[in-house]
């Protein structure tokens, strides 16, 4: 594992959870609760909302206060909402609680969500995990930057996209599970996509499993670009994280051609941020993408708590990407 | 003299082939639709997106734990995010209602007014708009000039003590006239007042910013905006909803009831009790995506060009008083509501003459304005609106026969 999550999960330790409460799972039926009913064995579930962009001042207070009082040494977060909270509180000038690492886990952290993290974190390290309720842990990523195979608890392939998809160095991710005799799942496709990573062994040391030198992002939240060829969130979000004042970003394929870009923005921010976003769509989609750019008040979360990057508004066929 | 001016042109006129009902006849005749403050016609794209659930898409929201109800939960709050991001608000800030009139309801009932407490508004406002207050509070209006245009201005004068909010037609429904909402809003501002902005007649005319405005409350009604009927949006700054008492309980509006308590969902959800009208609001949205497709820009030059010509043109008949003539021709929405000395003929009778005779459909009455017209000793009016699908030659339609009923 990550050299920062050794030396905290070696030994007892405390993590504050901040995501959907649909996905923290524990809080969605019983409503808005003192924090004691919220803290279960070592975990505190933070949030209570299913829209973060609901959180008023008196809600990032109770937040900032709880982390105080709980002492976390993790914090493990859906990084849209750990970049709510945090930038939140640098506007404010609360001091937030600094754990020994962050964990973002729950779905793909942004540029722009990093972006707004770490100067409530100074210092502290970040760390990518990946995994699924139904396989476990799967992935770490090292110092290097490099997400290593779980060896000791599953056994990972990765299926490529067709040449006529996208990049062949892009597959989805087929998991066997190796440490449940019970429940044993043989290749079981997660719904995500990894790019393999081009060289072994690690700079980190690491020589054996697979290694993958990014996750790229979910398969529904493919798009295509002007030749059909699938465009994964991984490559949306290099190339959008780049923009100014950007906040964060929804994009929608709604027909073969046409794109819209919803997007939230730093309040200084003038048009130049929408002209950007429209120009980096088009380096990306092709140049006779037709792109509509929209500014927004804020971006809502849709039903699962998830904040989707990108997604198209028809329905495909995902078996016929894959070799 | 109702000629069309050579420089008119029809910049949306594309836009008819979209709604199927202007393709209706009478006698054999076809329509000229000038009723949409009443209520518009549906372009194909939301009579589609409203069949489309009833089609492949039947599911409740916010309940079900199947694949379609994902589906249909997840059409319905996209309808939201659409219609907050028209709007420039948040889609927490956005309430699903049944119209206008059920916005301004709930938010009288829910800040617990008191028979002393006022409410400043202008006369002419719609019954929707005075009567919640008025069952509640004491509405203070504002006074009218001669032919009915509000002293919008007298509106810091009217403030008191007990004031507890000012509520105002964006456009009124009778005259037309786009109010200066910003002035009542610093107003309220100054006195740290909230604001509530009826914009049942503005919405699908003009751009709004709920932002730039800064209005505290703001609602609309989606069936005079080409979207279907039953469905309507209550926009409210967050704060101001958190503060509002539950207007109706039910399923989906509790997160926890157990026997010791309950406990209402955040907003929006806590004002949206029981199986909301999900084709309605789904309708709504494909309705406020038609508009945005044509420019909110357009559709305003448009309707403001509509109304010139449409004013214009009234001002030259004989006989015609028009109801806040004296308002300028480019503070108007395409819509005038107005007198016609025709002898032996009431408005409303006016308005049916127009629609048996000519195959224009008009309104006739009130306008559920009573006391606008009580003041102008007007028993009643005919009102003329358009929409984005009339045209200049429909405005000429109108007068023609108005003129010709004006010199029985």
């Amino acid at each position: 594992m990550h050299p920062a999550l050794d030396s905290v999960f070696e030994r007892r330790h405390r993590e504050a959870v901040l995501t959907s409460p649909l996905c923290a799972g524990k809080l969605c039926h019983v409503g808005r609760v003192p924090m004691e009913e919220r803290v279960v064995g070592d975990l505190l579930f933070l949030n209570q909302a299913f829209d973060p962009t609901t959180w008023d001042a008196r809600e990032i207070r109770r937040m900032v206060d709880e982390l105080d009082r709980f002492q976390p040494e993790v914090i493990e977060a859906d990084p849209a909402y750990l970049s709510i909270l945090a930038r939140a509180c640098v506007l404010e000038g609360l001091r937030l609680r600094q754990p020994e690492c962050i964990v973002l886990t729950y779905e793909f952290p942004s540029r722009v969500h990093l972006r707004q993290i770490a100067p409530a974190f100074p210092g502290v390290p970040v760390v990518s995990s990946y995994g699924s309720t139904e396989t476990g842990h799967v992935f770490t990523r090292c110092d290097a930057g490099v997400f290593h195979e779980n060896t000791a608890t599953c056994h990972v392939e990765i299926q490529p996209l067709r040449a006529a998809s996208g990049d062949v160095r892009i597959g989805r991710i087929l998991v066997t599970t190796l440490d449940n005799p019970w429940f044993t799942l043989v290749r079981f496709d997660v719904g995500d996509l990894a790019r393999l990573h081009d060289g072994l062994p690690c700079s980190c040391g690491r020589h054996d499993g697979l290694a993958v030198a990014a996750i790229e992002g979910r398969i529904r939240d493919l798009t295509f670009d002007l030749e059909g060829r699938a465009v994964t969130v991984r490559r949306l979000d290099d190339a959008l994280g780049a923009a100014e004042h950007l906040l964060g970003y929804q994009v929608d394929q709604c027909g073969a051609r046409e794109y819209l870009a919803r997007y939230t923005a730093e309040p200084h921010a003038d048009e130049a941020t929408g002209e950007a976003v429209g120009d980096i769509l088009r380096s990306v989609y092709g140049p006779g993408a037709r792109i509509t750019v929209r500014r927004e008040a804020a971006l809502s979360p849709e039903q699962s708590g998830k904040f989707r990057l990108a997604r198209t508004t028809f329905d495909w066929d995902p078996q016929e990407l894959f070799s | 003299m109702t000629a069309t001016a050579p420089t008119r042109t029809e910049p949306l006129i594309h836009t008819r082939a979209d709604f199927p009902l202007l393709g209706h006849e009478i006698d054999g005749h076809p329509i000229v639709y000038l009723d949409s403050a009443s209520t518009s016609p549906k372009p194909q794209c939301v009579i589609d997106a409203v069949t489309r659930v009833y089609r492949d898409l039947t599911a409740n929201v916010h309940r079900g734990v199947h694949a379609l109800a994902d589906e249909a939960t997840a059409a319905y709050e996209s309808a939201r995010r659409e219609i907050a991001s028209f709007l420039n608000a948040s889609p927490a800030e956005i309430v699903f209602t049944r119209n206008a009139t059920e916005g301004i309801n709930l938010v009288a009932h829910g800040l617990g007014l008191k028979p002393d407490d006022e409410i400043v508004l202008p006369a002419l406002e719609h019954h929707a708009n005075f009567l919640p207050w008025r069952i509640r509070a004491r509405p203070v209006t504002i006074g009218l000039t001669e032919d009915g245009l509000p002293h919008y201005g007298d509106v810091e004068a009217a403030l008191s003590s007990r004031t507890r909010l000012l509520a105002l037609a964006h456009v009124s429904n009778t005259t037309g006239v786009v109010a200066p909402v910003e002035r009542w809003v610093a107003a309220a501002r100054s006195r740290g007042l909230p604001v509530l902005i009826d914009a049942a007649q503005s919405s699908s005319h003009l751009p709004i910013d709920v932002r730039a405005l800064d209005c505290d409350f703001l609602v609309l009604s989606g069936h005079k905006m080409l979207g279907p009927s039953g469905i309507g949006v209550l926009y409210g700054k967050r704060e101001r909803l958190e503060e509002l008492d539950v207007y109706q309980t039910g399923g989906g509006m509790v997160r926890y009831h157990g026997d010791d308590r309950f406990e209402v969902q955040d907003v929006p959800l806590r004002f949206e009790a029981g199986t909301p009208n999900i084709e309605g609001a789904i309708g709504l949205a494909a309705a406020v995506d038609y508009l945005r497709s044509l420019g909110m820009e357009a559709v305003h030059e448009h309707s403001q060009e509509l109304g010139r010509h449409l004013v214009e043109g009234l001002r030259a008949i004989r006989g015609v008083r028009i109801v806040a003539d004296s308002a300028p021709l480019e503070d108007r929405i395409g819509l005038a509501a107005f007198g016609l000395e025709a002898p032996g003929l009431s408005e409303e009778s006016v308005a049916r003459l127009l629609c048996d005779r000519y195959h224009v459909l008009v309104s006739g009455g009130y306008h559920c304005a009573h006391i606008l017209h009580h003041r102008l000793n007007l028993q009643g009016s005919v009102r003329v609106s358009t929409h984005v699908f009339n045209t200049h030659e429909e405005i000429d339609v109108v007068l023609s026969a108005l003129e010709e009923i004006a010199r029985w």
